[in-house]
């Protein structure tokens, strides 16, 4: 299984750029060549196009566009990690409760993932963020609460028909627990569409920090996003390409990176989608 | 030391959508029988005449809709808690199908452990050797410890579904049509195990299978169970030689024979 997954070139191209991503962010401090923050007010220094001392050019406050991306990946992946932290959290607990015990705890999960599923999530979140403010936490949690329903859907799927093999009445009759039977036979067999999930909405929770940024109710400035980047940048847009192209292809290569992961797990993980 | 007295599960049969009881499925009816220590006790019958569902009665694992199920002398239905736990670790379940009745992400020694792991307090070294005495009874080598199921045939993972089994020292086993999903070589050989093991440990047994020629080889006493229901019960030999009734006859018919030698054996 995990040699056919380092096989894949889809897979292994995806990782690749995510862990240069990563990597940046990780290190942001020794790659930024100059502080994000620090301004430049003169005429010669602000919305200046890329240059030796500036690879992606200046902002409309002067500010090193290059640095500022380095610190945004940080701002992007971080959010992006800690949502789907938290989305992995509440699916997979709510999912194994009412796959585990189904009857009336079943009923008002289901029920429940089937009231937040009404919701387009993105107008949700917006409204969400609306009453409760700007802040890069709220972001982070309003994007992990309101993520995590499909992945309940699949554990809940996963623990209904394994919950009857044989494996897990003989780890009954042994006199297993109910949190041993639930995480050390059941969740174990469960994991494949938690992996292809966990990509997939990285993605997906990396694209609407920065949709939210880009709108204004995400992460504030002067801390740097990609997607306030663009925002500041479309006044830009007929004279400085390089304020909304730099951020908006680091956006692209990121998401699409995950969804390349994702789809590639999805086709190793599925016997049925190979050729 | 075990006796089942008037044992009844109806399943319901839930219907539209405020899952309202239409009727109910009668799969285990009213059913009475015992087993001595050290006997086993065949039960057999069409697919859907209740053998497993009373399988599992027995050992718990579904709830019984009414009767009572004396083990030892003890009532098994209106134990707390922490007596059923006790419990457990005296009966034990042998199952069909070798492909399913192991976890898939489990190494063998894990497998064959868990009832340790979940019942006494041991070292891992101690574990180590229970593990290997356990495979040495059940005729595998220790050498396949750190192996996952998959890369085992069907027949030994039925022998590591035994190990699991007997690990916890078990006084009753339920062997679940053990041999059903093998080849018939296979059977021959697992079936002398259980054979075996059953003097080894003293084990009293409770064998579900639909091959009657499966109870002739290995039961003292067979019940023959039909929709629910006991129809008759006795020693094997009185019931192979002299059926009283219709569906018993039905079923011994249904055994092919290949051998005409061993069809006078039965009617010795």
């Amino acid at each position: 299984m995990v040699r056919e997954i380092f096989r894949n070139k889809q897979i292994v191209l995806g990782l690749v750029v995510i862990l240069f991503m990563a990597g940046i962010a990780t290190f942001a401090p020794f790659i930024a060549t100059y502080s994000p923050y620090e301004q430049n007010l003169s005429p010669e220094a602000r919305i200046q196009p890329p240059s030796r001392e500036h690879w992606f050019g200046t902002d409309d406050l002067g500010r090193d566009l290059f640095s500022r991306m380095v610190y945004g990946a940080r701002t992007s992946l971080s959010v992006g990690f800690i949502a789907v932290g938290i989305m992995l959290t509440v699916g997979i607990t709510l999912g194994v409760l009412a796959g585990y015990y189904g009857g009336w705890i079943d009923f008002i999960i289901m029920r429940l993932v089937e009231v937040m599923m009404c919701f387009p999530t993105l107008y949700l979140i917006l409204i969400l963020l609306a009453f409760l403010g700007p802040s890069i936490f709220y972001v982070m949690a309003v994007i992990g609460l309101t993520s995590w329903m499909g992945l309940t859907r699949f554990v809940r799927a996963e623990f209904l028909s394994l919950r009857e093999r044989e494996f897990v009445i003989a780890a009954k009759a042994l006199g297993a627990t109910d949190l041993r039977i639930a995480f050390r036979h059941i969740l174990p067999n469960a994991l494949a569409p938690v992996f292809v999930s966990i990509t997939f909405s990285l993605g997906g929770a990396i694209l609407v920090e920065n949709s939210l940024s880009f709108l204004g109710l995400g992460v504030q400035i002067p801390i740097p996003s990609w997607g306030n980047i663009i925002s500041t940048g479309r006044f830009y847009i007929e004279s400085a390409w390089w304020l909304t192209l730099f951020p908006g292809l680091a956006i692209l290569i990121t998401v699409l990176s995950f969804y390349l992961v994702g789809d590639g797990l999805r086709a190793v993980l599925d016997p049925r989608l190979k050729r | 030391m075990i006796s089942v007295k008037h044992l009844k599960k109806y399943f319901p049969i839930k219907k539209g959508l405020l899952q309202r009881a239409q009727g109910y499925v009668k799969a285990v009816d009213d059913i009475s029988f015992s087993v001595a220590k050290q006997e086993t006790l065949g039960l057999a019958g069409e697919s859907g005449s209740g053998k497993t569902t009373t399988a599992r009665l027995i050992l718990n694992l579904l709830k019984a809709d009414g009767g009572e199920i004396l083990f030892d002398g003890e009532d098994i239905l209106r134990l707390d808690r922490n007596k059923i736990m006790g419990i457990r670790s005296k009966m034990q379940i042998i199952f069909q199908d070798p492909f399913s009745s192991l976890n898939p992400r489990m190494r063998i020694r894990e497998i064959i452990a868990e009832g340790i792991t979940i019942h006494r307090h041991m070292t891992s070294k101690e574990t180590d050797k229970s593990v290997d005495e356990v495979l040495e009874m059940v005729g595998l080598p220790s050498g396949y410890k750190s192996r996952y199921p998959h890369q085992f045939s069907g027949g030994e993972r039925q022998r590591i579904g035994i190990a699991r089994a007997i690990i916890v020292r078990p006084e009753f086993i339920v062997c679940d049509e053990p041999v059903s999903s093998l080849d018939v070589s296979i059977q021959a050989k697992i079936l002398n195990l259980l054979k075996d093991l059953k003097e080894r440990l003293k084990l009293t047994y409770i064998f579900i299978t639909h091959d009657l020629s499966v109870v002739a080889t290995i039961c003292e006493r067979v019940a023959v169970m039909h929709n629910g229901k006991i129809v008759e019960i006795g020693d094997t030999r009185t019931i192979f030689t002299n059926p009283r009734e219709e569906y018993t006859r039905r079923l011994l018919r249904s055994i092919p024979i290949p051998d005409p030698s061993r069809r006078r054996h039965f009617n010795k």
